[in-house]
């Protein structure tokens, strides 16, 4: 299509949840029969998860309720969830309870966490939006492994690790250097603390005026002119895994939270990016997760391979599990289904081909285009259809536990990165943390007298 | 003297700090049995920091879903505005019932092996084999219980294991076609038994 129509490209990441999980239902519940999701019967080989002697199947979620732990989603649990065969070589899509049950002092159960999904009843807002737009059912996360790889897979092209855990991550080739040296306007709105702050190389960034507040992106989307509105947004939500003080909530979608407050929160930037009609007729806005977080799903990964850059030099032999992705703008055909292979790097594609005139976004994302990934631009259409649906409005309730992280150390990798990687930025730079996220001080002292002095 | 009873009443203090700090804390939550037959009963036990509260409903699967009839038990705890929860889940089956025996497999020679122990945490021992069958389509040699049988690929079923229970080690192999030991990506990645199994409580 022409990109020239497209003015505004939103990014709306969340984290760890599966296609299956989310949107398995839309093929069984008829709402896009053509989607690759869940087929009637559930309780078929093709499904069946294996562990020791029984078989597992997909069943679908009751409640929305918290779980009552994350699940397994490394490097060695993925290769255990995909099960490449030693008879013959494939991935059987059937260790994702094996993985969970070695990874958790669970009863054995048919319902075990992994299999589960969701119905439209549950995740309204996920289920309207991909029903209503262009869903994306060849999704996959750019490695098979967990969440720090795969966002920076997502937002730099490369990636110089291979796992998660409290280390520093090399940022080369990150979005916001590209935006800059090629004049693109730009902007990260963050409900939380912005995981960006994981990369020391962009504090300069997180602490710079292009990051900030969610709730100034409604004013914004509303009221600022043209010719300074980001040409591309970022838009992130609370993350479970950062620190969090007061009546903020995690709203990322990360197990073990339930899955309201993330509908809420895509409800909410939904309306907004709507909100100004004139606005609205030349934006795209991608829903994407950062990987499948350990949940099922049935769709083996490609064998397109990749090996991390510098030291690391760790070799994946695939993508990794498909994840829900899904395309708004006037610029989709509704209601439709795009079956080409995509992954993280095809938005790196699609900017590259609007701001720099095809000139390729890098030499990895390119390679990986040669390997048969696609650009999200050849699902977008020329043929505009301006009506914005409303989103459903009914109220998202949500049962759940929600524990404070601050009397006691994390335990998580995650956690622990982000909550190092706070404490640092506000040692080192501390008026310009004060400046951009003042609560920082507060959960800080409140962490020093929960734990006797010491963060 | 003074000394020691202000040690004391420090150490009181700590203990009392760490024990209103904790959260909740399941330390085990099990049951003696996962897998039951009509009129059986189980016994839950269970290890915990905080206020338990038991919880325990009738589940059943929606009818697309073929799961059998399940009871869950859900360990609540709360402790200083916390709460935590643990799942039990027992199925009910009826006397007499069906089940798939299913193992990955590994390429040996000129034959395909799948081997695994029958979840004997799920299973316990009191659901003994009637009859068991191919479920895959083509000819399977199956140990079990120190017996061993060959079962046809037509489905026809076998009373050699009459008695042994279905939990436990199982070794199931068969030969390779021409077509799959040509072609390596044809050869099964599982290889599955269908059962008759009848509960058995002495």
């Amino acid at each position: 299509m022409n990109l020239d129509k497209i003015k505004t490209i939103v990014l709306l990441m969340f984290e760890n949840r599966s296609f299956d999980h989310m949107l398995g239902h839309l093929t069984l519940d008829k709402i896009s029969p053509v989607a690759n999701g869940l087929q009637y019967p559930l309780a078929q080989d093709h499904y069946s998860n294996i562990y020791n002697g029984n078989s597992y199947y997909p069943f679908r979620k009751k409640a929305d309720t918290a779980l009552t732990s994350d699940l397994p989603h490394e490097f060695n649990y993925v290769a255990m969830q995909v099960d490449k065969s030693s008879a013959n070589g494939l991935y059987q899509m059937d260790g994702f309870v094996t993985a969970y049950m070695q990874a958790s002092s669970d009863n054995p159960s048919t319902t075990s966490p992994p299999m589960g999904f969701y119905g439209a009843n549950l995740v309204p807002i996920t289920s309207f939006l991909a029903g209503a737009y262009a869903v994306c059912d060849n999704w996959h996360a750019p490695l098979p492994t967990s969440t720090q790889p795969n966002r920076t897979m997502a937002f730099c092209g490369d990636s110089s690790i291979h796992d998660t855990k409290l280390q520093l991550i090399p940022a080369d080739g990150n979005i916001f250097d590209w935006m800059n040296a090629n004049h693109v306007r730009w902007r990260v709105y963050h409900d939380g603390l912005s995981f960006f702050i994981l990369y020391s190389s962009l504090w300069h960034h997180v602490l710079g005026p292009n990051f900030r507040d969610y709730e100034n992106l409604f004013s914004d989307f509303q009221n600022e002119p043209d010719d300074s509105f980001p040409q591309v947004i970022v838009v992130e939500p609370s993350y479970q895994d950062s620190p969090h003080f007061g009546s903020d909530l995690p709203n990322d979608n990360h197990p073990p939270l339930a899955i309201g407050f993330g509908e809420e929160f895509l409800r909410r930037t939904y309306d907004t990016v709507t909100s100004n009609q004139a606005r609205w007729g030349n934006t795209l806005m991608i829903v994407y997760y950062d990987e499948h977080g350990g949940f099922y799903d049935h769709v083996p990964p490609p064998k397109i391979g990749y090996t991390t850059k510098g030291a690391d030099n760790f070799a994946f032999e695939s993508l990794g599990v498909r994840i829900p992705g899904t395309l708004i703008s006037p610029y989709v055909k509704k209601n439709s289904v795009s079956n080409l292979l995509f992954d993280h790097t095809s938005v790196l594609q699609l900017l590259a081909e609007k701001f720099t005139s095809g000139k390729p976004y890098s030499a990895t994302v390119d390679q990986r285009k040669q390997s048969g990934i696609h650009s999200i631009s050849e699902a977008l259409t020329d043929n505009a259809d301006l009506t914005a649906p409303a989103a459903p409005s009914q109220p998202i309730l949500v049962k759940s536990f929600l524990g404070d992280n601050i009397p006691t150390a994390p335990k998580g990798a995650m956690a622990q990165a982000f909550e190092g990687s706070a404490v640092q930025m506000m040692t080192q730079m501390p008026d310009q943390t004060r400046a951009k996220y003042p609560e920082l001080f507060q959960w800080k002292d409140s962490v020093d007298k929960a734990r006797g002095g010491g963060a | 003297m003074k000394n020691k009873s202000t040690r004391g009443t420090i150490l009181a203090i700590c203990f009392a700090l760490a024990a209103t700090s904790c959260g909740p804390k399941i330390f085990y939550f099990r049951s003696n049995q996962y897998t039951i037959a009509g009129g059986d009963s189980v016994q839950l036990t269970w290890s915990v920091r905080g206020t338990p509260t038991l919880l325990a409903y009738t589940d059943t699967a929606a009818p697309e879903e073929k799961r059998p009839e399940y009871r869950n038990y859900h360990l609540v705890v709360h402790k200083n505005g916390k709460e935590i929860m643990k799942q039990v889940q027992v199925i009910i089956l009826p006397i007499v019932s069906e089940d798939d025996i299913v193992f990955s497999t590994i390429r040996k020679g000129d034959s395909v092996i799948a081997s695994g122990i029958k979840d004997t945490t799920r299973w316990g021992t009191f659901f003994k084999l009637q009859t068991v069958a191919s479920g895959s389509g083509r000819t399977l040699t199956v140990m079990h219980g120190g017996k061993m049988v060959v079962l046809e690929k037509d489905r026809s079923s076998s009373a050699a294991f009459v008695g042994i229970a279905n939990s436990g080690f199982w070794v199931i192999s068969s030969p390779l076609s021409d077509a799959e030991k040509k072609d390596t990506t044809l050869v099964p990645a599982r290889l599955k038994i269908h059962t008759v199994i009848v509960h058995q409580k002495p």
